[in-house]
């Protein structure tokens, strides 16, 4: 059994990561990740820029669909919508717990 | 080695087709997988379902598996002496090893199983791990203990899970679903690979005051109806100790009072905001003198609460 201290990272400390952070923080290589953009799982901030920027959160998403993919072995088209259903599943959810924390508490 | 039944576990029979075993598979990743499942067990239980998946759909890790005989789960057993052999080296002690380690470590030593092979250099597993902390943790950081099985690889060039404790500083900026990365505290790599990382997703834990949304806080004010009326000053907690609060006259139920920056912290720094929701409540009892004041307010008092009803219920 080993105890080691750890230096840490919030996801959303950083709002921008280049394709390059992004592939060294999934572990996917650049063609996989070309994939997702391309089926439309994986939105870049411009997709006219080169090389592709995205949002921070994107590193979920990307994290979604590579688990989606590999234990469902979904082709793009179906992973891109299943991704993006998972994620307004999320929107949503936060929406309703934001909602809900502003009720008072004899009311929820 | 503790035997683990795959077949058990997908709900098939030992002799099901490829296809049967795909489609049970399926059908339980639905049930549990971690991305679709509310189940607080589904995570665990998609493992098991992944883990059976992985060695049955294989036809040869299947046969190697099925040589092994059916035994009872979780029942310690030995493969028979020629098992294995034909891929390499066998391991002297199996009592350490993972039955899917070890069948995953007999495909890549027979040169199948994708990126297993001996030269290839291979990142480290990245690993999450769920992580629920009080409020006043996240407020201030808090440091965390994890228990983790880890796959190395032994002397005879075998995986083996092995026990670690991380001791994990979380610090001040964490809210409710956020992930926070440890870089390089996943698997080690192999063949000059990296490291994998380690991804907490923390969870707030209810507190009995405050109610999260990012990382505002909410409380609810409750205000004598006087003290709603006539305004006063009210001595209100935060996470960071008491702060005086003045309610201004004529504040209405419901009426959000914003601290800006008494919320939680954030990463990058500034913090989110309190606010407290007035709720005017009454007393269960009053007293004689009590009465004769409400009624006296009563005879003399002009507010009409219902004159919404008024208006709108004209034709």
């Amino acid at each position: 059994m080993t105890t080691e201290s750890e230096v840490s990272t919030w996801l959303g400390e950083v709002h921008e990561l280049s394709i390059t952070r992004l592939q060294e923080l999934s572990g996917l290589p650049a063609h996989e990740l070309q994939e997702l953009v391309d089926c439309g799982a994986l939105q870049p901030l411009d997709e006219t820029a080169a090389p592709l920027v995205f949002a921070s959160h994107c590193l979920l998403t990307v994290r979604t669909a590579t688990r989606l993919r590999r234990s469902f072995e979904l082709e793009p088209h179906g992973l891109a919508l299943a991704v993006s259903l998972l994620e307004r599943i999320r929107d949503l959810e936060a929406q309703l717990e934001q909602v809900r924390a502003q009720l008072p508490r004899s009311f929820r | 080695m503790k035997y683990k039944d795959y077949y058990h576990v997908l709900g098939v029979e030992r002799g099901a087709s490829g296809a049967e075993i795909k489609k049970a598979y399926r059908k339980l990743a639905q049930k549990y997988h971690p991305d679709v499942s509310k189940d607080p067990a589904g995570e665990e239980k998609f493992k098991e379902v992944a883990e059976a998946y992985e060695t049955l759909k294989d036809s040869a890790k299947r046969a190697a598996y099925d040589q092994l005989g059916a035994h009872s789960a979780g029942e310690e057993f030995r493969p028979p002496p020629d098992w294995g052999r034909r891929g390499g080296a066998e391991p002297q002690d199996f009592a350490d090893l993972d039955l899917a380690d070890l069948l995953a470590g007999l495909a890549r030593s027979q040169g199948r199983g994708g990126s297993g092979h001996a030269s290839l250099r291979m990142p480290g597993e990245d690993f999450e791990a769920k992580v629920s902390i009080p409020l006043a943790a996240a407020y201030s950081g808090t440091e965390v203990e994890l228990q983790l099985a880890m796959p190395e690889i032994n002397a005879q060039g075998f995986v083996q899970r092995v026990p670690r404790t991380l001791k994990v500083r979380i610090p001040k900026g964490a809210s409710d679903g956020q992930r926070l990365r440890l870089a390089g505290r996943g698997g080690k790599g192999h063949n000059g690979g990296r490291d994998g990382d380690l991804w907490l997703n923390i969870s707030l834990l209810p507190h009995p005051l405050f109610r999260v949304s990012g990382h505002d806080l909410f409380i609810d004010l409750p205000l004598a109806p006087w003290e709603a009326v006539l305004g006063t000053s009210i001595e209100l907690p935060t996470l960071g100790g008491t702060v005086q609060l003045k309610v201004p006259a004529h504040t209405d139920s419901g009426r959000q009072l914003r601290l800006g920056g008494r919320g939680l912290p954030k990463p990058g720094g500034g913090a989110g905001d309190l606010y407290a929701i007035a709720q005017i409540v009454v007393p269960a009892t009053t007293s004689e003198a009590e009465q004769k004041l409400y009624e006296q307010l009563k005879a003399s008092a002009t507010f009409n609460p219902r004159q919404r009803f008024e208006q709108e219920a004209k034709p």
